[in-house]
């Protein structure tokens, strides 16, 4: 009985399915904060210092003050700063690494132009970037954004590079053959079999984008007032003023942030490759 | 393009060969033969050599290096939705839906509203896909993908098709099945068919003619006319003396050089 009905399961992604697996999420969240909030009282109670944890501000500390600091507009401030920020350079990533990238796979020529002084530039950590983004660019969030850019413009290249090498070239000539004019072939066929390389590349590009917003905040110092400097500066700001449950919200911020994120670059992409959601 | 072409193939002294670094492999040499309008010819060699080129030649998307290939007294040049060919495997797009796939060839030609949806409604239910015309080719089994790529093929009415081992890949219950679908299939339609196979037994029973390609580079080493009504029956085939005779020359000829048949004594 249950055999039976549990076989579609495996076919179709069910309502069930996802709802358990919310549920799992959730449990998850809960055993993790509670092992740290009986870590950290542990000294207080029973004088045994569990290493490291020891000196973390219990979870509760850290919703109290992230209840401070939700009244604060300079919070949300930050999270809106860092989320242009990281969207901008990830829309850039997204536009002029896949061109290239296209261009790449499509073109040998310009491949084995391109691929010498791309893999050159591909090892050097983006902030080392730094330096030459603030002469580069005329004002500070310019350049922070430049740098974030050239975090996902690497992946984003290699993957479309990598996707456009494995399309199925009886795929184009079939489409060919039916008489389909080059444009169509580019949008029917050669688009659609790039998505999930263009996917998976768009959401690694999107993980790196906010570890460099967030290192690239830290370096420039941020804006004047506390808060303005994204969330990234927050860290920063607040282990400079001694404040470590701020520190910790802030980190979980980002935390949450970059799961957004990259969430929605999931969810997304599955919109756009519905047939990817079916069980092969 | 003529209303209704006919599909009368010309193989005429076809060569064709590959570059492998500074060597050119012959992959087709001197070839020639005719498909007349309606045909259905088995091709059958040993596998590699060459008769997929054979089908890609004919499908336009290699160009012969010396030779000449027409249809209906015009050279190929190039694809073209007048002769299609089905790839080894499946070869549907996994980001369309069977409908979709099987529209593709109209919408790509610029055929829009409800016509070209009644014909892919029409020819799906021909190949019994009614029901899975929004379903992905991933949630298709092997022998329905094989009928939904007819379909897709069919649609466009091509004067020529090439089947290039159509059935390679199924378990051999759907591939019994999937003969008898397609020599139903093909008696109902008038179309000149190229029908690429390593098996013999596949082509006795869809072909009216059967050529024996040589190894490679492929050339035709002998023809058998098999004459006889379509479709058929795999029954009538064991019982018919003519059949198995062209069966077991058709197999010597295609065993490898130098290996012999002894029969067993009994």
């Amino acid at each position: 009985m249950t055999a039976i009905s549990s076989r579609p399961v495996l076919l179709r992604r069910t309502e069930k399915v996802e709802t358990t697996a919310f549920r799992r999420g959730a449990i998850g969240i809960v055993i993790f904060a509670a092992v740290w909030e009986f870590a950290t009282r542990l000294n207080g109670w029973v004088g045994i210092r569990v290493p490291l944890v020891a000196q973390l501000p219990p979870p509760s500390a850290v919703v109290v003050d992230f209840l401070k600091l939700a009244g604060s507009p300079g919070y949300w401030n930050s999270w809106s700063l860092s989320f242009q920020r990281v969207l901008a350079g990830f829309a850039l990533a997204l536009i002029i690494g896949g061109t290239v990238g296209l261009l790449m796979a499509t073109r040998p020529w310009f491949k084995r132009m391109a691929f010498p002084v791309f893999e050159c530039l591909r090892p050097i950590p983006p902030l080392a970037w730094v330096p030459i983004a603030i002469i580069f660019w005329p004002t500070q969030e310019l350049s922070i954004t430049f740098v974030t850019f050239l975090g996902a413009l690497f992946p984003v290249v290699l993957n479309t590079v990598g996707g456009a090498e494995e399309i199925d070239r009886r795929h184009v000539l079939a489409a060919q053959s039916m008489g389909a004019s080059r444009s169509y072939i580019f949008r029917r066929v050669v688009f659609p079999a790039l998505l999930p390389s263009l996917v998976t590349g768009a959401a690694v590009g999107m993980g790196i984008t906010w570890e460099v917003v967030v290192a690239a905040e830290l370096i420039s110092g941020g804006g004047r007032q506390s808060g303005d400097g994204g969330l990234g500066f927050l860290v920063w700001n607040a282990y400079e003023g001694n404040n470590l449950p701020r520190v910790v919200v802030a980190m979980i911020s980002l935390g949450i942030a970059g799961y957004l994120s990259s969430g929605l670059v999931r969810a997304l992409g599955n919109r756009l490759m519905p047939w990817r959601r079916v069980a092969s | 393009m003529t209303a209704n072409p006919a599909g009368a193939v010309l193989f005429d002294h076809v060569s064709f060969d590959v570059r492998r670094g500074r060597q050119d492999v012959k992959v087709v040499e001197d070839c020639s033969f005719r498909l007349a309008p309606g045909e259905i010819v088995a091709m059958i060699g040993p596998s590699g050599g060459g008769k997929t080129t054979i089908g890609y030649l004919l499908a336009g998307y290699h160009r012969p290096w010396r030779g000449l290939i027409t249809v209906d007294g015009r050279q190929v040049n190039g694809p073209s939705a007048e002769r299609l060919l089905l790839f080894q495997e499946n070869a549907l797009m996994p980001w369309l839906t069977t409908a979709e796939n099987v529209l593709f060839g109209p919408r790509a030609r610029g055929e829009r509203g409800p016509e070209a949806r009644r014909r892919a409604d029409a020819i799906l239910t021909r190949v019994g896909l009614a029901e899975f015309g929004d379903r992905y080719p991933s949630e298709l089994s092997g022998g329905m993908r094989r009928r939904a790529e007819l379909a897709r093929a069919l649609i466009n009415e091509p004067a020529v098709l090439v089947l290039d081992e159509p059935f390679r890949g199924l378990d051999a219950m759907t591939r019994e099945l999937m003969q008898e679908y397609t020599a139903e299939l093909l008696a109902e339609q008038r179309r000149t068919v190229l029908f690429i196979t390593t098996d013999v037994d596949e082509a006795l029973l869809l072909a009216d003619r059967l050529l024996i390609m040589t190894e490679r580079p492929a050339r035709v080493r002998e023809e058998f006319s098999i004459n006889l009504a379509r479709p058929r029956q795999r029954a009538d085939l064991l019982h018919d003396d003519r059949l198995q005779h062209i069966k077991h020359r058709a197999l010597d000829l295609l065993r490898p050089a130098g290996t012999t048949d002894v029969p067993v004594t009994t």
